[in-house]
């Protein structure tokens, strides 16, 4: 088995006006989201396939991660903290985050998790410009 | 096995074995032998978790049905919690937490790694959700042929 291969790109946090609708609804309730993502990008910068325990969304060709977002106000890890969303834009080689959302720590909701995070993911797309 | 190739029948063996091995591994906590027998479980119980966690990668789960991700969901919705009690009770009683710490952190960290897929198959179950994050990526404005990568 050779070395792994470390995937490099660049990242582009303003770019989403859905992802940046979010990032200022939260920094309202939690102050210092901004550098707890801006760790997690930082990361996925240097290798955006593994870094914080991404996983690829089905059915998205493999542009669409989900990554973990410790939330440093709530003090607990990852565990609870943030989901953040990116596409990456192969041609030009550039994560965008999009979407963002805070996670339950109870195991047992899911159904009603997916429809809270559609509900956010729906606001910010209204209330965004 | 690769995960490429993995079956859905393997994987839901797979899914079973773990509930077993949580089921077990509890009541070993619970005995006296708990440092011996609780570390026996938990060692097999962390290593069948990453086992399952590494071959439920998203190519696999894209070559199963939605009934199959379904299925497979129920049964991931059924673990979980399980496993999340296994890990807050032992990490409850400080004797078996010095004692069975490792294992649990490990049982733990694959917990959450799990609860990652199934989030993920959960969002891929619902088209809203789906349509919603095309939206957001349409958003970027980033022209026709990044948007023309993007679903289904």
């Amino acid at each position: 088995m050779g070395p792994k291969q470390v995937q490099q790109c660049l990242v582009d946090y303003r770019r989403s006006p859905t992802f940046g609708y979010l990032l200022e609804k939260y920094k309202k309730l939690f102050p210092h989201i901004e550098n707890d993502v801006a760790a997690t990008l930082s990361d996925a910068r240097l290798n955006y396939r593994p870094a914080r325990h991404a996983r690829a969304m089905l059915h998205f060709n493999g542009t669409v991660f989900k990554y973990r977002v410790m939330c440093s106000d709530q003090g607990r890890g990852t565990r609870g903290g943030f989901r953040l969303i990116a596409f990456y834009d192969q041609t030009t080689n550039t994560l965008y985050p999009i979407f963002m959302y805070p996670k339950s720590e109870k195991a047992d909701i899911e159904d009603e998790e997916v429809d809270r995070c559609l509900t956010e993911l729906q606001e910010a797309l209204t209330n965004s410009n | 096995m690769t995960a490429a190739c993995i079956t859905f029948e393997q994987i839901e063996d797979r899914t079973d074995n773990s509930l077993v091995l949580a089921i077990w591994a509890k009541r070993a906590s619970e005995t006296a032998l708990a440092a011996v027998v609780g570390n026996m479980f938990l060692a097999i119980l962390s290593a069948n978790l990453k086992g399952l966690h590494g071959v439920l990668t998203t190519e696999a789960l894209e070559k199963f049905s939605p009934d199959q991700l379904k299925e497979l969901s129920v049964k991931l919705k059924e673990l979980m919690p399980r496993f999340t009690r296994l890990c807050s009770e032992i990490e409850s009683s400080d004797m078996k937490k010095i004692l069975l710490q490792n294992l649990v952190s490990s049982v733990s960290e694959s917990t959450e790694d799990l609860d990652s897929v199934l989030e993920n198959i959960n969002f891929s179950l619902r088209p809203d959700f789906q349509d919603a994050i095309s939206s957001a990526i349409d958003r970027l404005r980033l022209g026709a042929e990044a948007s023309a990568t993007v679903p289904r």
